[in-house]
């Protein structure tokens, strides 16, 4: 669910946050005491439900695993489910096929991704558990205790780094056989495409949300936000940064990735001066939630922040929420990253076992989902937040046997070290895990000291390790700060952040809860005075500036105050605290099992390899040895490559950079990603006519025509009733507009290539536009309507530009004049044939004859009952036709009279092909059908439409046609007539002489009126003349070419008099 | 004047048909009150829309309007109203919104009850009533459902209301203009009015948009 604010109902602005009962859904599902269950029905595996327990133990959900049936509980992860029934291997690794099983559980390798309910690379550590999911383990032979391709693991030695790139390829012949081979083996997950089944039924609109079984009847979603401070990380110093902001008016969107707010004081239960922290947390979240000016996201994960502050990411649908995925766009003034911290893994050999896991997931395991992570643990650790969770796993029943602290004595808190001894735990401070034990999974665990002084084993089903804490670089990665490596605390923090962008929270090496908020507060109050201040710098005397709810200049010092108060607080709390440097575990010999990076089987050994041949920086390195390529990305492999690499080249620490991270951090759903997939397009007054008459239709720019009324798409019935009796078509889309004002004709003159001082009342004048280089770009006709006021067509194709083009050739000349598009407010029916007017006639009172309406007239007519229509007398299909232009809405009113006073000559609707056909016989040009990039208008037969006289207007394309009006060797457009018996050429087909080609087939059709085929084509100037004959060739199928040939015939091959356009 | 035989069979006319015009929107839902106006007919409640918390979405594609542009728009008074001073802003005036949407141009919609004006007869005027589809966003959750709509920044606090956003829905230019948290009113190109209603709905599901009449529309507006 989307723990989302709605908004205040009635008058006012603004919608801000909230109280909107979702708001804190996800907290408000907190389970009762004991889980719901009464104490002593525990459930095995599973501990007794704590205050920071998320998973309700009286509501059992059952599932299965690799078809097994499973229970877990309403609250669980898929992991934590699987775990707690005692499920150890998740999947198997990549390359060597290891036994992986949970290591983080936040999704920060690729050990837990399984296919759920069909759907491959699902994160079983971050996916909510619901009833009935099927879940499969991947990248597995058989089942994942017994993968039959696990000896693979014992032939490592083939695998080095690079080793894709340097093995195998001799013989190269055979390199295709083993490229497919490790193609199969390695990959990770299977698509099936019967579940490829989108919204509608379509395939391959996407695998994911609407594939899968549970997703069923769910739709994709997405959403755009607006926000002054988008705040990315809902633990306790985001939360502080929302409610400065917050308080500054500013609105605020918070998004975190877990389903709960509080970061990792969540699940700490330590008392911090008088309460336990994650108590604490709750204070924050539910002053947040009170926060009219704050909209909190849970579930939402950011995949990337990107230019001008827009932050992208997904929302996943709880139970209930009408989406899997909601896909989501935060266009934010400012961009606060309190992303938090994360273990930094430990590199030991064979820390992938089953067993071995960060701090954070055996804390989260037995703290949030209430299981028990092991029986006996070790711990290797490097900061203080993991000996406070030895003592809490330690409170919750787990043997801890040992705490080796990778510090040197006396870096620790002392007072948790203490906690420990009174547990009679023992710590050993600069010791760390070498090794673990255990063929498939942890059964001991071997220590030594960091300084080579001894070594000691232990006996355990549990290994907590990290070599400390990282910051969660890789939002601020995305956002392109600066990133330098700190010697103080031992990670990579930001240097250098964009402007409106402000790191806060644990992520910049505090560890002080009260630091934490106060480096919130100075975020939040820094962002504030980011917002007011860009505003205030933004406001024009007498403007913005006065708008209510903007800052005046005086203002937007309050917040710079503020900050400041806030910087002076923060300074008085405890600092960074100091990291932890270890590269790797004492005595891991070559590392060939001590894994870098988990997703890529990448061991410190390969490491070595790659820095031996020269890939010697963590980027080469990646691109190499696949270090970080993985779905982790920088997570689990970044900072150790980087500080490994740097002591390998024998460099100092502090010059080696972690490897870059790139969007999406985590992966959304590619149908999420896809988005609704809405098909918003333009349709015709008469599109539902034309569908109930069984008319096929295409897509023609923004519309959906009608292409054909019927299957036979030769059209022969269409251009037949319109050459013997009568047709109708539908060009509403046809381009319409209305040019006045005292300069209308100044910019008429500008873009029309003719004079079009010419143009009259009652009378259609044809014209052309043409561009800067004189092609061809529109045509259409022009009335003269009154006094400095026109009404013009252009074709369907450019109306939507039109208006752009006028404005954009006139741009210097302030010029008087005003444009309106009625492409939209005019519907177009073109009534045409031999019986066009004695149809027309039956609607009409108006005089219509040939005498008081010739050819090319304009008149405005009534049809029916009083239907004001502008009626224009054209020829575009060679046949007599009055084209009426009435208001859209009346479209289907005048459509069902002609229809009606057209039934007893037996009327017929015709489509686009038809009338491509129709007028091509006429040899009138399509734009982009008989024109092209390399011919103007004079090279297509158009040339008399230019006034060459006129240099005044400075016509737009007048000085091209000018110089190329006499230039040899251009293509020119001809007619033809394809020779009887030779063949059937087809639009497209190449025009030869001898064995080079000289041009092109741009339109021919076989004309049932002239009862032979015609055709236009393009061809060199000089190489076709009247009468000659060309030679066209065309493939009838691949390497089998056919060749025919045609006599140039001068268009229009149909009615070349014109009579009938004029009868 | 030509009188062929056909003459006599002529006057095919609408044979007492009163509704003429059509809207490009079709909502999938039973009206429950219809109204016929100017050859429109106009729905004012659909079934079982009262049963509904909202929001909704309302066609008023039949409400007319107006397309007025000058070289000096601002010195202007198109039927009688003044020109709002700045790009973006509108004036509500009775049943009239006026929205200024640039150096030149202004935008004239009747939303009111009550009969329209005619079309001043005057060079400026270009009625466009026929060119859009108009739709309204009424009820509690509109900021919401509009945010699966537009990118928009629609219901920006630091904007006072009522005020004009040009830009895409849906991806469809569009003209939006925001009246208050429970009403917003866009027209857009007619020829998308049936597709871009029936995306609407679909995104806005999520927020529990549903058709509306137009009584629900004239509650709030009012």
């Amino acid at each position: 669910m989307v723990a989302d604010a709605g908004a205040k109902t009635g008058g006012g602005l603004p919608d801000r946050g909230s109280p909107d009962p979702s708001v804190g859904r996800p907290d408000s599902r907190r389970p009762p005491p004991h889980g719901g269950l009464p104490e002593g029905h525990l459930p095995e595996g599973r501990l007794p439900p704590g205050p920071t327990c998320r998973v309700d133990l009286s509501q059992p959900l059952e599932f299965s695993f690799v078809g097994r049936p499973v229970t877990g509980f309403a609250g669980d992860t898929v992991a934590s489910a699987l775990y707690a029934s005692g499920v150890r291997f998740f999947g198997r690794s990549l390359k060597y096929h290891r036994p992986r099983g949970l290591y983080s559980m936040e999704g920060e390798s690729s050990n837990t991704l399984m296919a759920i309910d069909g759907v491959p690379n699902e994160c079983a550590e971050t996916t909510e558990l619901r009833a009935g999911m099927s879940v499969r383990a991947q990248n597995v032979r058989g089942d994942p205790r017994t993968d039959r391709f696990a000896f693979i693991d014992r032939f490592d030695r083939l695998m080095p780094a690079g080793f894709y790139y340097r093995l195998f390829h001799r013989p190269y012949r055979l390199w295709p056989l083993f490229q497919n081979g490790l193609r199969r083996m390695a990959g990770t997950g299977v698509l099936d495409p019967r579940r490829g089944l989108g919204e509608g039924g379509r395939v391959g609109s996407g695998f994911r949300a609407e594939g899968s079984v549970r997703a069923e009847g769910r739709i994709r979603a997405e959403r755009y936000l607006n926000a002054d401070v988008a705040v990315i990380g809902g633990g306790a110093g985001g939360m502080a940064v929302a409610l400065a902001a917050a308080k500054r008016g500013l609105r605020v969107c918070l998004f975190e990735r877990r389903p709960w707010l509080g970061g990792h004081l969540a699940w700490r239960v330590r008392e911090f001066e008088g309460a336990s922290l994650s108590r604490r947390a709750e204070v924050l979240a539910v002053r947040l939630r009170a926060n009219a000016n704050v909209r909190v996201f849970t579930r939402s994960p950011v995949t990337g922040v990107w230019g001008e502050n827009l932050v992208t990411g997904f929302t996943s649908g709880a139970e209930g929420d009408p989406f899997r995925e909601c896909h989501w766009e935060c266009r934010a003034k400012t961009v606060v990253v309190a992303a938090g911290c994360m273990d930094r893994p430990l590199v030991f050999n064979h820390n992938d076992r089953p067993g071995v896991m960060q701090v954070g997931a055996a804390w989260r395991l037995a703290r949030v989902y209430g299981v028990k992570p092991g029986k006996a643990a070790a711990f290797s650790v490097g900061d203080d937040l993991s000996l406070e969770a030895a003592g809490d796993l330690a409170d919750l029943g787990v043997r801890v046997q040992v705490v080796a602290d990778a510090r040197e004595a006396g870096r620790q808190d002392a007072a948790l070290v203490a906690g420990l001894g009174e547990r009679g735990i023992e710590v050993l401070p600069g010791w760390a895990a070498s090794r673990v034990t255990g063929s498939k999974r942890v059964k001991g665990c071997e220590l030594r000291a960091l300084d080579g002084e001894g070594s000691r084993r232990f006996r355990c089903d549990l290994v907590v390790s990290n070599a400390g804490m990282q910051p969660r670089i890789g939002i601020l990665a995305t956002v392109k700060a600066e990133l330098a490596y700190c010697a103080h605390t031992h990670s990579y923090q930001p240097i250098k952040l964009p402007r409106g962008v402000f790191a806060a929270g644990s992520m910049t090496g505090l560890r002080d809860p009260r630091s934490i908020e106060a480096s919130g507060r100075l975020a939040g109050h820094r962002a504030a005075a980011c917002c007011v201040g860009s505003a205030a710098a933004t406001a024009q005397p007498g403007r913005v500036a006065e708008r209510p709810g903007m800052p005046k200049p005086e203002q937007a010092t309050e917040p710079a105050h503020a900050a400041e108060s806030a910087l002076r607080s923060l300074r008085s709390l405890p600092a960074p605290a100091p990291g932890c440097d270890i590269r790797h575990g004492p005595g891991i010999g070559r590392g060939a099992k001590a894994f870098v990076d988990l997703d890529e089987d990448g061991t410190y050994k390969n490491v070595v390899e790659s820095a031996v041949q020269g890939f010697d920086v963590p980027e080469l390195a990646k691109r190499f040895g696949g270090f970080g390529l993985g779905p982790g990305q920088y997570r689990v492999a970044g900072q150790n490559l980087a500080m490994i690499m740097a002591d390998l080249r024998g460099d100092p620490v502090e010059t080696a950079t972690p490897t870059t991270v790139r969007p999406p951090l985590v992966p959304p759903s590619l149908a999420t990603l896809a988005g609704p997939g809405h098909n918003v397009h333009k349709r015709t007054p008469l599109h539902g006519e034309l569908a109930a008459r069984g008319a096929l239709f295409r897509r023609a720019g923004p519309w959906l025509r009608a292409r054909y009324l019927s299957e036979d798409t030769s059209c022969r019935e269409e251009i037949l009733g319109v050459r013997r009796n009568v047709g109708i078509l539908d060009s509403s889309p046809l381009g319409k507009f209305r040019i006045y004002g005292p300069d209308a004709l100044r910019a008429l003159q500008r873009v029309y290539i003719s004079d079009m001082r010419k143009a009259r009342a009652g009378r259609c004048m044809y014209s052309a536009m043409c561009n800067d280089m004189g092609q061809l770009v529109d045509d259409g006709v022009v009335v003269r309507e009154g006094e400095h006021d026109y009404y013009f067509t252009t074709s369907s194709g450019r109306a939507g530009s039109t208006v752009e083009w006028f404005r954009y050739h006139t741009r210097y000349d302030g010029w008087d004049y005003n444009l309106v598009n009625l492409t939209d407010v005019l519907g177009s029916l073109n009534i045409a044939g031999p019986n066009a007017r004695r149809v027309l006639e039956r609607v009409t009172d108006d005089d219509v004859s040939n005498e008081s309406f010739p050819y090319m007239g304009c008149r405005h007519i009534t049809v029916g009952d009083g239907v004001r229509a502008r009626c224009l007398r054209l020829g575009f299909v060679g046949e007599l036709s009055f084209e009426l232009h009435v208001p859209a809405s009346y479209c289907q009113y005048v459509w069902d009279l002609v229809v009606e006073a057209g039934a007893d000559f037996g009327i017929q609707p015709f489509g686009l092909e038809a009338q491509y056909c129709l007028r091509a016989e006429k040899g009138h040009v399509i734009i982009g059908a008989e024109s092209e990039a390399r011919v103007t208008l004079t090279d297509i037969g158009m040339g008399w439409l230019w006034d060459r006289e006129d240099t005044a207007a400075k016509k737009v394309g007048a000085p091209a046609l000018r110089a190329c009006a006499k230039q040899p060797g251009r293509m020119k457009l001809v007619g033809f007539r394809v020779d009887e018996g030779s063949g059937s050429p087809r639009d497209g087909a190449v025009v030869v002489d001898g064995a080079e080609i000289v041009g092109y087939v741009c339109t021919t059709r076989r004309s049932e009126a002239l009862g032979w085929q015609y055709g236009m084509a393009l061809v060199r100037e000089g190489v076709a003349v009247r009468g000659g004959s060309i030679r066209i060739r065309q493939e009838e199928a691949p390497g089998r070419a056919v060749s025919c040939t045609a006599t140039v015939v001068p268009p229009p091959f149909y009615d070349p008099g014109g009579k009938r356009l004029r009868s | 004047m030509t009188r062929g035989p056909a003459r006599e069979a002529r006057r095919v006319s609408s044979r007492g048909r009163t509704s003429f015009r059509r809207s490009p929107v079709v909502f999938d839902a039973t009206p429950a009150a219809t109204e016929l106006r100017d050859g429109w007919t106009v729905v004012l409640r659909y079934v079982n829309e009262d049963r509904h918390p909202g929001p909704w979405l309302v066609d008023l594609t039949h409400c007319r309007r107006w397309d007025f542009q000058d070289a000096d728009v601002e010195t202007q008074t198109p039927m009688d109203l003044p020109v709002p001073e700045q790009y973006g802003q509108v004036g509500v005036h009775g049943p009239l919104v006026i929205n200024r949407m640039n150096r030149t141009q202004v935008a004239i919609w009747h939303l009111g009850e009550g009969d329209p004006p005619s079309t001043p007869p005057r060079t400026g005027f270009t009625e466009t009533t026929d060119g859009h589809g108009m739709l309204a966003f009424v009820g509690p959750g509109v900021p919401q459902a509009l945010e699966h709509l537009t990118p928009l920044d629609l219901f920006d606090p630091a904007r006072p209301t009522p005020f004009l956003t040009q830009g895409p829905v849906l991806r469809v230019p569009c003209q939006i203009v925001t009246f208050a948290a429970n009403l917003a009113v866009m027209t857009f190109a007619r020829g998308y009015g049936e597709t871009f209603a029936q995306a609407a709905l679909k995104s806005g599901a999520i927020e529990g948009l549903r058709p509306g009449g137009e009584g629900s529309f004239h509650r709030v507006f009012a």
